[in-house]
């Protein structure tokens, strides 16, 4: 089969997306699979299928583009400029890849809802779509628009129905519609109205291979003598509520001092949350190590993962936080019970609630038995669970579903 | 010049564009327009109205 894979996020990029597709084309092509990848350039001028090097500049679109829809034509794009923004690069992508041509492939599996509505638009109907669904735009967006009362933008806005909309119809688009998590199958169909029967649920898998070579290399990253290390992988941006976790240590160190905390990313909190880790006093137990390629070394490294976000459906943090056998402390946003077994594989607690993460963190660097053993469980758990030769044959299954029901 | 684009008047591609209207100034592409016209399902139209009616 001849597959394209396609988001319309940014590609290559740091995050969990870019992650899966590349697993996935590797997987496919071992079987004798075609994977093109397609997506938003790094510096957003262009969307490219970056494995065959062929591209199409937005500037060569965007003149038309704003005349023929300019406000006086079509009002109703000029209604917010962040409904501008996202409709108008759409429409970029749309182009995109009619230039490129959608007609050689077999199959197309989209990875958010923007680059399945758009090329649900522009595809010949010969070919089957599968649309997967990693995470909630909307959720993530409607967030930011209710934390950000400065924006006007409330549950009446055109910005904010907006996003009900786009995550509608992008969702169904395909002949099937993919996610990982029985939470976020729940979101689609009851908050979208999308049929229970569209969507498969099978969990994301992670080829360990690379996850171990790139430990074996080690890291200049070293753990103070007489400290046990907190490990948070994610990106400085509020959705991953390291606010959270922060304030959480503020009370943390009240509590004991036997521990530093490494935060490994970047995003656009940064600042915020230095500031907060200054007012709190942590400055010495608390490191912001930047982006980093040698996470699998830290988390060998490491005693404790957290993840106390906001929302989230199922990240590759805490996968491999679980491979490395570390105890999970995550929030019970999204699909994250599904991921982790409270008192089993690690401790979750309620989103947005410092108290109840620092007093679980305060749990495991007591006891360093109960701490290890939830360790070896999550190690045990993450072998089986996370197969991605069975996350494979059940994509492969799912493409023939979707090319069934054309 | 070698590699120069050859432009013409992106009103050529009106069909795709819910309302009509002339812009005899803005110039296109041609390959570029052309390739992407060719590929396009018949019944595809700027902007996506379904997306946008949502009141």
């Amino acid at each position: 089969m001849k597959i394209l894979l396609a988001t319309y996020w940014l590609i290559p990029h740091v995050g969990g997306v870019w992650k899966y597709m590349l697993q996935i084309q590797q997987r496919l092509e071992a079987m004798g699979h075609q994977v093109d990848l397609l997506g938003n350039s790094p510096d957003y001028s262009k969307f490219h299928i970056i494995n065959r090097g062929q591209e199409l500049s937005k500037a060569a679109l965007r003149p038309l583009l704003s005349a023929k829809l300019a406000d006086i034509h079509v009002p109703q794009l000029h209604r917010d400029p962040i409904i501008h923004f996202y409709e108008e690069d759409r429409y970029n992508m749309e182009l995109s890849a009619a230039y490129f041509g959608l007609g050689q492939y077999d199959l197309i599996h989209t990875q958010d809802i923007f680059a399945a509505r758009a090329l649900h638009r522009v595809k010949p109907s010969h070919v089957p779509l599968v649309a997967q669904v990693h995470g909630s735009v909307n959720k993530e967006l409607h967030n930011h628009f209710l934390l950000n009362p400065q924006l006007g933008v409330q549950e009446h806005s055109p910005a904010w129905k907006y996003f009900d909309s786009i995550e509608y119809y992008g969702a169904s688009s395909g002949q099937l519609t993919i996610t990982s998590t029985q939470w976020q199958k729940n979101e689609l169909v009851q908050s979208f109205g999308i049929p229970e029967h569209r969507i498969e649920v099978f969990q994301y898998g992670l080829d360990t291979g690379p996850f171990w070579q790139s430990a074996q290399h080690g890291t200049d990253v070293h753990k103070p003598p007489g400290k046990k290390v907190i490990i948070v992988p994610a990106r400085l941006a509020f959705v991953k509520g390291i606010d959270v976790l922060i304030s959480a240590l503020g009370m943390l160190k009240y509590m004991r001092n036997d521990w530093v905390c490494w935060i490994v990313g970047e995003g656009e909190m940064r600042e915020e949350l230095m500031q907060q880790t200054a007012g709190l006093s942590l400055q010495d137990d608390v490191a912001f190590l930047g982006e980093r390629r040698d996470i699998p070394a830290l988390l060998l490294q490491s005693d404790i993962f957290v993840h106390s976000c906001i929302q989230d459906n199922q990240p590759f943090s805490v996968m491999e936080a679980q491979i490395a056998g570390l105890p999970a402390c995550v929030s019970n946003a999204g699909g994250l019970p599904e991921m982790v077994e409270h008192g089993v594989t690690g401790l979750v607690s309620p989103v947005r609630d410092p108290l109840a993460l620092a007093q679980q963190l305060n749990a495991l660097l007591e006891d360093d038995e109960y701490r290890r053993k939830l360790g070896q469980n999550a190690a045990h758990w993450a072998q089986e669970h996370w197969s991605m030769d069975r996350m494979i044959a059940r994509l492969l299954n799912a493409y023939g579903k979707a090319a069934a029901n054309l | 010049m070698p590699g120069e684009p050859y432009m013409v008047i992106g009103d050529l591609y009106n069909r795709i564009f819910a309302v009509q209207s002339s812009h005899i100034d803005v110039l296109v592409d041609y390959a570029a327009w052309n390739r992407i016209f060719e590929q396009l399902p018949p019944n595809y139209l700027l902007p996506d109205m379904e997306v946008l009616t949502f009141d």
